[in-house]
């Protein structure tokens, strides 16, 4: 026998078992993978929940219990705080801690380290605006205060409990499928998860588009195309509210106001057109218990796992239950025994962008009035996977880090455009929503968002004794009218921000008389507010529709405010589809169009998901966009398009201004007949490619995808009402990403859903277990007396001071 | 997360094979059939035993040690060591797949190609089997390279 046979196939023996303990290409090691004793097999859950009843943790310092309820929901009771976030970080972890930590990955610019290079412009572009910054500036203001630290290094710690706990078997699926390991838990992984919000809240701006408008366009074109108020407007603040204090000064503008000739072909991320959140609070005025209700449905990315994770948390401090964010501790939203609060989102502009105008090609030093000041180089390493580190220089000035260069986002050898914003020096946040959670009044409330700086939200807040109110938090800084709307120079303190408004000044309102407060991402106030802001994104149709129902609602209960939150009506078609429809000449309709044009005729404005005619309105919508602004389309450097609001008063009030460009159409009559017919073929050709009619639930896409895309992970083709700039707003993976209704009263109840699951885990019943209640407009009833709770329980797993 | 595994009826699946073989035995196939059964036995056992501490991959050195116990040629190592992982890797994972309605194998099948779960529990048998075969067949080869040197020592071969 050959010695030769047996080394052989002892090295091919070795090496094919190698081979499959590691990652090839975008492949798992698939030996360790589908291995059923330890790899992905194990992630598929046969039972609810996979715990012992007592785990002993280092860290705790007393008992505590951890009710279930059949929908996965922990019930955490705590004898005091320390041990609280202690086990709402260690609970949290066991259900979404693969999500909670891959956010933190994405916030700090570190995905190519999970998943190679194809990342590497997505980190460069996170490093460059600066969020590693942030995050360092979120952790100093939370070191700042005793109470804060020690409830985020609880969380912490109770993460990293879990963490430890964890051999390969246990690992959450995505770690096995993408073959890495959780790291430890830190404070500024809490940092980085709350800059992740602050992103994506208030990380917006249009400065480069308004540039390009601005210059190719020209101001008057501008200002016609692009107004900042609108007349019919509804703000968040009620018109002709007063305001009783007396504003602090504002600088004028600069004598020439001086625009940077900056055009460039950077495309800004923008907010979606169906992204926007409701909330609302009616005084007992108004319901049928005689105490308030409090309504909130914000809208966030909609994703699997899903952004909220409901949670209900006391100690001797607290009794809250609500939306928790994973990754960061306390309730997000929600309500306790006295109050309850909910948040949208105001989308204030507080970004602005300046080009730096360094002495040379160094970039070390760059002119400021009659100074010349030193700049600070921050050299990155962003971590590739299986390559070598990729550096990358930020240069950091006194107005913030300079995003795009001659290097980025390609090598275009554009100017030095510095990015200053908000987002770069936060409050302390989190405490506000450690001091909601505990607030019992309209002081507490009040006092808790004194912490509160981004990113700006509406506040809806409603209180046992009947107080509501809607406070517009977070700072805003003091500027001039139309500051920021693009790009500036930065080489002057004439363009910089002049302080920032007064907490007594911001924006609010308490107890009015209508009985109700409202907000769905509207401008802030009316036009005599005595401070200039501007939003990088305003809602004209969803406020309206609330106040319309809000204000005839009378004997409201649970089921008015679900109702409205459900709402599908259209009020854009309600008002823009009648003078659309007077330019169709019906007499030149072939069948189809026929068909189309009586649908829309006897249609009653509801977006439901059977009906045509909502698709064939929004198919002409975006003919109308592509017809009537195909000039702005097809600028040399890219432009915003009019919103449709604006679309419509631009027709009905302006048909033969000397900016409607109308091609190769005579008449605006000919073009809307155009772009009518157009939608329709559009649909047809639809239809004709799908196989089925084009019915609105199948026409508008809403989907929610899993966090990093992972294809079968996620949800398509769901069939609900609804839609863009409607109550009901979704499309695309934006949505309702959870909804809230409370009735405050002697024992407070809740009504609660989110289009996800409590588990994080694919591989469990309990991962889209919410979706179909939220499709169809349901609800899971909520309590927070602990009597009920423990009634209505899967399993109590009860957490002890290791020995 | 789960704990499937624990409750599986080890031996229980290969007695169709068994008493199929037995019908049209002779002495030999008897014994072939025996040495055979017994390799994917003990296999799984010990595969099974190591499996709940140790990384996957001991299984391959678990077959190892089973053909260096017993005197097989090299096809029936193979065979024993392919047919012992790739059961016992397909029966732990079809038990976990019926218990949870195939929640996982649906979403993670397509993922590698795939279209069906019934595929994926395929796959996982070939890959065990295959660490398992080469792991058994390594140590027949082990067996037969000891024998020689010893054989050699008493000059004289034992079959």
């Amino acid at each position: 026998m050959s010695k030769k046979g047996p080394f052989f196939i002892a090295v091919l023996t070795l090496s094919l078992t190698i081979l499959l303990n590691v990652r090839v290409s975008n492949f798992p090691p698939i030996g360790k993978f589908l291995d059923p004793f330890g790899g992905v097999w194990q992630n598929a859950e046969t039972k609810a929940i996979n715990l012992p009843e007592t785990l002993f943790l280092s860290g705790l310092q007393e008992r505590v219990t951890v009710r279930f309820d059949k929908h996965l929901i922990p019930h955490i009771t705590a004898h005091n705080d320390v041990d609280l976030y202690f086990a709402q970080g260690y609970v949290t972890a066991f259900h979404r801690l693969w999500q909670m930590d891959f956010q933190t990955y994405a916030a700090a610019g570190r995905i190519a380290e999970i998943v190679g290079t194809k990342a590497l412009d997505f980190d460069r572009l996170q490093r460059r605006k600066g969020n590693p910054y942030a995050a360092n500036n979120v952790l100093v203001q939370i070191k700042k205060d005793n109470t804060l630290h020690n409830t985020v290094q609880a969380y912490v710690a109770g993460v990293n409990a879990y963490i430890h706990s964890l051999s390969y078997k246990d690992l959450p699926l995505e770690y096995k499928l993408l073959d890495y390991r959780p790291e430890p838990w830190t404070p500024l992984k809490v940092a980085l998860m709350m800059v992740q919000m602050i992103d994506d809240l208030c990380g917006y701006d249009g400065s480069i588009a308004n540039t390009n408008a601005l210059l190719q366009l020209g101001k008057e074109k501008f200002d016609f195309l692009f107004p900042t108020y609108f007349e019919q407007t509804e703000p968040v603040i009620p018109k002709n509210t007063p305001w009783k204090f007396k504003p602090i000064a504002v600088q004028p503008p600069p004598p020439s106001l001086l625009i940077p000739q900056q055009l460039s072909q950077i495309k800004q991320t923008q907010a979606n057109r169906a992204s926007g959140s409701n909330n609302w609070a009616v005084s007992g005025k108004k319901t049928v218990t005689g105490t308030p209700y409090l309504a909130n449905d914000p809208h966030l990315v909609m994703q699997l796992p899903s952004i909220w994770y409901g949670m209900h948390l006391q100690s001797p401090t607290v009794n809250v239950f609500g939306g928790t964010i994973p990754g960061l501790p306390a309730v997000a939203i929600g309500f306790n025994e006295a109050i309850a609060w909910g948040v949208t989102n105001a989308a204030r502009n507080v970004k602005n962008w300046h080009v730096v105008d360094f002495s040379d090609e160094t970039r070390q030093e760059y002119y400021y009035d009659n100074l010349l000041l030193k700049s600070q180089f921050v050299t990155e390493e962003i971590k590739v996977r299986g390559h070598d580190s990729f550096y990358d220089t930020v240069i950091y000035t006194h107005l913030g880090p300079v995003v795009y260069d001659a290097q980025f986002p390609d090598h275009e050898g554009r100017s030095n455009l510095a990015m200053k914003w908000l987002g770069h020096h936060p409050g302390q946040e989190l405490l506000t929503f450690y001091l909601l959670n505990r607030a019992k009044n309209f002081e507490d409330f009040e006092n808790a968002l004194q912490h509160y700086y981004v990113p700006s939200q509406n506040f809806a807040f409603a209180a046992t004794n009947n107080d509501i109110a809607m406070y517009v938090a977070g700072r805003v800084p003091v500027q001039w009218k139309d500051q920021g709307r693009f790009i500036m120079p930065g080489n002057t303190a004439a363009y910089e921000w002049q302080g920032f408004v007064p907490q007594d000044h911001i924006p609010k309102i308490l107890n009015p008389a209508s009985g109700y407060v409202s907000s769905a991402n509207e401008r802030s106030t009316d036009q005599h507010y005595p401070y200039h802001y501007h939003h990088y994104e305003e809602e004209h149709y969803r406020n309206r529709r609330a106040n319309q129902v809000l204000s005839k609602l009378n004997a409201i209960d649970e089921k008015a405010m679900m109702q409205l939150q459900n709402d599908s009506y259209n009020l854009a078609a309600q008002e823009g589809l009648p003078l659309l429809l007077k330019h169709v000449d019906a007499n030149q309709l072939n069948e189809g169009q026929k068909i189309a044009y009586q649908a829309l005729l006897t249609w009653d404005y509801y977006n439901e998901v059977d009906q045509l005619a909502p698709s064939v309105f929004q198919a002409w919508q975006d003919q109308l966009n592509t017809k009537l602004w195909q000039s702005l389309q097809n600028a040399q450097w890219p432009v915003p398009t009019p919103c449709f609001y604006r679309t419509i008063e631009i027709l009905k009030c302006h048909p033969s201004s000397p900016h409607l460009d109308l091609g190769n159409y005579t008449t605006v009559s000919d073009l809307i007949h155009a772009t009518f017919v157009e939608g329709v073929q559009t649909l047809e050709a639809w239809q004709a490619t799908h196989q089925k009619p084009y019915r609105w639930g199948d026409y508008r896409q809403v989907f929610i995808n899993h966090l990093a895309n992972i294809a079968t992970f996620g949800l398509n083709n769901l069939q609900i009402s609804g839609g863009a700039h409607i109550l009901n707003a979704n499309e695309g993976n934006k949505g309702a990403s959870m909804r809230l209704v409370v009735a405050l009263g002697t024992q407070p109840k809740g009504w609660f859903i989110y289009p996800g699951g409590q588990s994080g885990n694919p591989g469990s019943p309990y991962y889209t277990s919410f979706v179909e209640s939220w499709r169809h407009g349901k609800y899971i009833p909520i309590t927070i007396d602990t009597s009920e709770v423990h009634a209505d329980g899967i399993c109590t797993l009860t957490l002890q001071p290791a020995l | 997360m789960s704990d499937a595994a624990t409750a599986i009826p080890l031996g229980v699946s290969p007695l169709p094979l068994i008493l199929s073989c037995w019908a049209v035995r002779t002495h030999d196939q008897n014994i072939k059939i025996m040495k055979f059964l017994i390799q994917v036995v003990l296999t799984v056992l010990l595969s099974y035993v190591a499996e709940q501490f140790l990384p996957w991959w001991t299984i391959g050195i678990c077959a190892a040690v089973i053909a260096m116990g017993l005197t097989l040629n090299k096809i029936t190592a193979f065979l024993g060591g392919f047919t012992a992982i790739s059961l016992l890797w397909m029966i732990v994972a079809t038990l976990i797949d019926v218990r949870t309605n195939a929640i996982l194998s649906t979403k993670i099948a397509p993922l590698l190609g795939f279209q069906s779960s019934t595929l994926l529990i395929l796959l996982t048998g070939l890959v065990g089997g295959m660490v398992g075969g080469l792991g058994a067949l390594s140590g027949q080869q082990l067996r037969a390279l000891l024998n020689q040197k010893e054989s050699k020592q008493v000059s004289g071969r034992r079959y």
